[in-house]
């Protein structure tokens, strides 16, 4: 039978950092030698005691028993700003999980940590020791982090260990950031302690401090000597080197993947475990390279390579073991190997020494080790099997040796080079794909497009398992407990794969299966939010990817998913205010079709004439108007149409027939070409002048005499007269211009006048009569509605009325303008 | 030289294509104009307004034979656009190539004329 694999989960901050990156390095080398699921969760440092939770550390709150069986917390990431008190509380919150700590010493979990103050004793030591200075001063990190602490304190210890004086002045603190270093060592310059040493909490501000002390021209080592505490890779290449404590920081994340597992096997781990430092000398503090200097000496004799090696080979293997920190323990052997293939080299088979080298070289640089530092072994060898002549040593042999040397130096600064090389290029293709990623991801305005970008984006960045779930909108507040994810987006093998539809507790990271599956995983958990305070989700990706691209990731997925969410809400506001103005414009439009419809006249009777009219508006009102007026001496017929549609031509239209009403009333005999020009000037000063707008409208007025004469005048379609004698229809165009367009019109508005005779047929009509188009978008035109007049003409007005509108009707179902038609039978007076 | 700061329409029922040629800006409008075209119709005359007064053109020359139909809404910012010419005093003159055939040309157009005959002409082909 089977057991199930165990998952440990590591909580950091970052895994970009230096401190971070080598950490992970080691536990995530010791999960693959355990043959245990790694689960990295990082977001960032927990926030101060009181203030809300950054959101970024909901990722903390969802790790539990539901998916780990132990907890490492890397707590000097962690801890800043709520310090050791703080730490001990979140890290009991983890039980009844087994919790390890790396880098913070907390009671009651069992921890390890490197000799910090050791370490700086080493630092402080060698100024104070090697180089005779007395004013070292001392930039010290965050006062809430335990390390810096200890570090601090062995300050102090170390001067008075060695009887120098304490001067306050001499002690700054900043926040292990390059610029706090800098900072610090303005201060410590500007308190005239006059420092000749400094030594810092870690080599960040030791560079910042380097930083600011070549800007005021005091140079290192020549005026100042320099320390730092943590050899980040930095600290090699910085101007001078750095002299720097080597932490141990990748052995030190191996170790607590040791320890935890001996703690899920039930067998005792040490409460507080200290993992040993040591100084590296470089240019900083004036040593330059100096790769043994803390060898013993050299202590045996004998003649002859083998014989050489044999001699001193327990101490020979111990001394190459210091001069290289190789991280995991999966290479512990290495010195006696490569002793072994010197020998042999010696005795005669040639090429094995170099051979050995190179494949140790090879292994080291697959265990995260600095491959620089075997020039340190070489040294060493050298070192302790030189023999020269005159003391009794073989030329022969000795220049065979050195050739060695040589030729290993050359494989291990190739080697090297090449290691260097890889992971520049690393670098600079991650940045490269990340920058390109970036472009994508900016851009994406909707989940769906994050999707499609992620699945087309993500397998370059170098991801092939992922799941993104976000919180369901419902979840419940603040409690892990209660929260519930569904995925949005899963890649299995590098392919977009179709995401389970049910949503899952939060706690369980990523939907069913996808954590610890067959094969041992090391995963990547990453809080999917914005800023502190908005959460959205959690994505888990493969490991193996470049670091750089989980911070990058972070932010990018965080910002999609809110860039996503802001034009969801865009949309959703813009479709409301469409909603309402299409409400509103509804609204309008009964407004204006009850003005329209409402105002024509109720009952159609003037002396001579048969009357039927019909006003029929479309869904977007139109603003046609007609009116039949009687007067004693016969009466007015009105037509017209108000250009646009809705309210505003519903007014116009409303004002046009109240003008016309008033006018006729008051003289019944009136020129039509005066009451037009009249109602037009007041018409154009009431749209343009009061309602600012610039509504038209046609109006053709006609005055229709007992005797059968008609005069008109305006500007509207073709008046249609069937005459009686003919049976066909003739078309009378009306000559005027549009009122409302222009201030006056008087000039171009005219009377003109036809005479009914007895039996004839008038038609007024609007252009949705004309205008209705069919299918094909051909018009009915005139010609149809003059011969449907024609064929229709014997009949009531209103069997006429209704004859042109069922072809109309038919013609265009669904007519998108107001039809409006009148329709007058002239009866001559009998002759008495 | 000078360019023209102006985009065609193009939709599937109506188009206008603006071209310049000397000092006559001609606008070839196309198709339907019914509902679906008054609010592009509208946004295109004022940009040719201003095109108008910045090339100092003599002409606005609109050839609407391939215009089957022009509603009461995109008459109006025909007006508009004459009435907007004149207000501003160019000494731009605003000419209608039509196609005798199609009613509403020489109805609507007609209309047109009367209004501003110093203003607007009408070439029948």
């Amino acid at each position: 039978m089977s057991t199930k694999r165990r998952t440990i989960a590591l909580l950091m901050d970052y895994v970009g950092g230096d401190y971070q990156s080598e950490v992970r390095f080691g536990v995530e080398r010791a999960a693959e030698a355990h043959d245990v699921n790694l689960l990295v969760a990082f977001g960032e440092t927990l926030a101060l005691p009181g203030a809300t939770d950054a959101a970024q550390n909901s990722i903390y709150h969802l790790i539990g028993e539901e998916t780990v069986d132990g907890i490492i917390v890397a707590s000097a990431t962690l801890c800043h700003h709520i310090g050791i008190e703080g730490m001990r509380e979140f890290l009991r919150g983890y039980a009844p999980l087994p919790v390890f700590s790396i880098g913070m010493e907390i009671e009651g979990i069992p921890s390890l940590t490197v000799d910090n103050a050791f370490g700086i004793e080493l630092a402080v030591g060698h100024m104070v020791d090697a180089h005779g200075r007395r004013r070292v001063a001392y930039i010290g990190g965050p006062a809430n982090n335990e390390e810096a602490r200890t570090r601090a304190e062995a300050y102090w210890g170390a001067l008075a260990a060695r009887a120098v004086p304490p001067d306050e002045r001499l002690f700054a603190e900043g926040a292990f950031t390059i610029d706090s270093g800098r900072s610090a060592m303005r201060d410590l310059l500007a308190r005239g302690g006059e420092p000749d040493a400094v030594v810092a909490a870690n080599d960040k501000m030791a560079l910042g401090a380097m930083e600011l002390l070549k800007e005021r021209g005091i140079r290192v080592p020549q005026d100042i000597l320099v320390a730092g505490f943590d050899d980040a890779v930095i600290a090699r290449f910085s101007k001078p080197s750095l002299t720097t404590v080597r932490q141990p920081m990748k052995r030190l994340g191996a170790l607590a993947m040791d320890s935890m597992v001996r703690m899920l096997d039930g067998k005792d781990v040490q409460d507080v475990a200290l993992l040993e430092v040591e100084l590296t000398c470089r240019e900083s503090c004036g040593c330059g390279v100096q790769a043994s200097a803390s060898l013993p000496p050299p202590g045996t004799t004998g003649r002859g390579g083998a014989a050489l090696i044999a001699a001193q080979r327990g101490s020979l293997e111990r001394a190459l073991r210091r001069s290289v920190s190789i991280p995991t323990g999966s290479l512990d052997g290495w010195p006696g190997d490569l002793l072994s293939a010197l020998e042999a080299e010696l005795t005669g088979k040639e090429g094995r020494f170099l051979h050995a080298l190179e494949a140790l070289l090879d292994a080291a640089g697959r265990a995260g080790a600095i491959l620089d530092h075997f020039q340190g072994a070489i040294a060493v060898l050298r070192e302790r099997l030189h023999r020269p002549v005159e003391d009794g040593g073989d030329g022969v042999f000795q220049d065979a040796l050195e050739r060695l040397w040589h030729a290993s130096r050359i494989v291990i600064g190739s080697a090297s080079v090449r290691v260097e090389g890889e992971r520049r290029l690393n670098v600079e293709l991650a940045s490269m794909y990340l920058s390109w990623s970036a472009r994508s991801f900016s851009t994406c305005l909707s989940l769906p497009i994050l999707k499609r970008v992620m699945a087309s984006e993500l397998p370059a960045l170098g991801f092939s398992r992922v799941a993104v779930s976000l919180y369901d909108s419902t979840h419940g507040g603040h409690d892990p407990q209660q929260t519930t994810m569904k995925t949005l987006f899963l890649m299995e093998g590098g392919r977009e794969v179709e995401p389970p539809p049910a949503s899952f507790p939060a706690r369980l990271l990523a939907p069913d299966g996808f954590l610890g599956g067959g094969e041992r995983t090391t995963l990547i958990a990453i809080p999917v939010a914005f800023g502190d305070l908005e959460k959205f989700g959690v994505a888990v990706l493969n490991s193996g990817a470049h670091e750089l691209v989980y911070d990058a990731l972070r932010l990018q997925l965080g910002s999609a998913v809110k860039a996503a969410a802001l034009h969801r809400e865009m949309i959703r506001q813009v479709e409301l205010r469409e909603r309402l103005e299409q409400e509103r414009i509804h609204q309008e439009s009964v407004v204006a079709a009850r003005i329209q419809t409402t105002l024509v006249p109720e009952r159609l009777s003037v002396e001579g004439l048969e009357l039927s009219a019909l006003m029929k508006p479309a869904a977007a009102v139109g603003g046609d108007y007609y009116d039949v007026l009687a007067t004693a001496e016969g009466g007015w017929l009105g037509i017209g149409d108000v250009a646009g549609h809705g309210l505003a031509a519903g007014l116009v239209m409303l004002m046009i027939q109240s003008m016309v009403s008033a006018l006729t009333r008051r003289d019944p005999g009136a020129s039509p070409a005066r009451l037009i020009s009249a109602i037009n000037a007041a018409v154009y000063e009431n749209v343009r002048g009061r309602l600012m707008r610039d509504e038209h409208a046609t109006l053709l007025l006609l005055r229709y005499e007992r005797g059968g004469r008609v005069t008109f005048a305006g500007a509207h379609d073709d008046i249609i007269v069937c005459r009686a004698r003919t049976r066909r229809c003739v078309c009378i165009p009306s000559s005027g211009v549009w009122i409302g367009a222009l201030p006056a019109i008087d000039a171009m508005t005219r009377d003109a006048e036809f005479v009914l005779e007895d039996g004839d047929v008038l038609v007024l009509y609007s252009d949705g009569v004309t205008e209705a188009r069919d299918a094909h978008h051909e018009q009915f035109g005139l010609e149809r509605l003059c011969a449907a007049i024609e064929s229709a003409q014997s009949a009531s007005v209103v069997a006429i009325r209704d004859r042109v509108l069922k072809e109309v009707e038919g013609w265009c179902p669904s007519p998108d303008d107001d039809i409006t038609m009148v329709v007058a039978r002239y009866r001559a007076p009998r002759q008495p | 030289m000078s360019i023209l700061r102006v985009e065609p329409v193009v939709m599937d029922s109506f188009g206008i294509e603006p071209t310049l040629r000397d000092d006559t800006l001609s606008v070839k409008l196309t198709g339907t104009g019914d509902m679906a075209a008054v609010g592009p119709l509208g946004f295109f005359l004022k940009d040719i307004q201003s095109e108008a007064l910045r090339l100092r053109v003599s002409a606005v020359a609109f050839d609407v034979r391939a215009l089957y139909f022009l509603n009461s809404s995109c008459l109006k910012a025909l007006i508009s656009f004459i009435s907007s010419v004149a207000g501003q005093g160019l000494k731009c003159k605003v000419e209608f190539i039509t196609d005798a055939r199609l009613g509403w040309q020489r109805r609507s157009l007609t209309a047109l004329e009367r209004m501003s005959p110093e203003l607007v002409s009408i070439a029948d082909t």
